[in-house]
């Protein structure tokens, strides 16, 4: 990881990866959402809905997974200083937003056929809509001071102190009485989907992972290639003053 | 349409099309820096 510190290194790096990222993010999205259409039965209970599973729940897992990034970065930028580590857990933050805008939007859109309703105030819909919440006073937060440093430490700030929302997140089906199912998916209680459906709900993860890191990839380098701009002109500022 | 099958596709649609607009939204925005991408000058 170490390695990859290195601005110039992570720029050629990801400059040689990002086509091959960006083709099998395609791939994968297109395998996944024929198979998702046309190729996964409907559910014996939900019919023809259970469907909006296989966009809802890839973008659940992002939601939460990149804000476990941003955190992971914010606590690297905090230690260590190093300004890729703040570009990065920055650039995926719009993203995130996005994401998490999606899984609520399309859970809503599930809730509606299935529970009668769109909303509830139960523990696993307002721990989402605070994780949303949190990803937009991150971005605002960022973007409120003169000084980017400055932005970019109270960010990481706050990006630890919501991270305590991830567990409740994932916990809160256990924790509370919730209208929304507890997981299918757990690595310590096994797997309680069929194969049929798991299949094509793995390819849009996937898929939906491999899209993220795409356009993250470009975020990162539209953010650093910013970054070097508004240092040059800071630099020609001072020369002329001087 | 008969009776006791509910037709679901309005909200498959609905979910189906947000999510694919989205992700063409977000990657059509963010290819404006594609020509940053390897820039040993970023």
């Amino acid at each position: 990881m170490h390695y990859f510190a290195n601005p110039t290194r992570f720029s050629k790096f990801s400059k040689a990866v990002w086509p091959y990222i960006t083709a099998l993010a395609f791939i994968l999205l297109g395998a996944g959402f024929y198979s998702a259409l046309m190729v996964a039965p409907p559910d014996y209970q939900q019919g023809e809905a259970v469907r909006i599973m296989y966009v809802h729940v890839p973008s659940a897992w992002l939601a939460m997974g990149i804000y476990s990034l941003i955190g992971a970065l914010s606590a690297l930028y905090l230690i260590y200083r190093h300004p890729l580590a703040a570009i990065a857990a920055e650039s995926a933050a719009p993203i995130g937003a996005c994401f998490t805008a999606l899984t609520l939007i399309t859970g809503m859109i599930w809730g509606k056929p299935m529970w009668g309703t769109a909303w509830v105030w139960d523990a696993r819909l307002t721990s989402v809509l605070i994780l949303l919440f949190l990803y937009l006073g991150y971005i605002a937060l960022l973007n409120s001071f003169n000084q980017e440093e400055r932005g970019s430490r109270a960010a990481a700030i706050l990006a630890l102190i919501g991270f305590i929302n991830i567990p409740v997140i994932k916990f809160s089906v256990e924790w509370w009485n919730t209208l929304h199912q507890p997981a299918s998916i757990n690595p310590f209680k096994g797997i309680h989907i069929d194969p049929a459906m798991f299949g094509p709900l793995l390819m849009m993860g996937a898929g939906f992972l491999f899209y993220f890191i795409s356009i993250w990839l470009l975020a990162i380098a539209g953010k650093m290639a910013a970054r070097k701009k508004m240092r040059l002109r800071q630099q020609q500022l001072w020369k002329l003053e001087s | 349409m008969e009776a006791g099958i509910v037709n679901y596709s309005f909200y498959i649609n609905a979910a189906y099309g947000l999510v694919t607009v989205t992700l063409i939204a977000l990657f059509v925005f963010y290819s404006r820096y594609r020509g940053d991408l390897g820039n040993d000058e970023a």
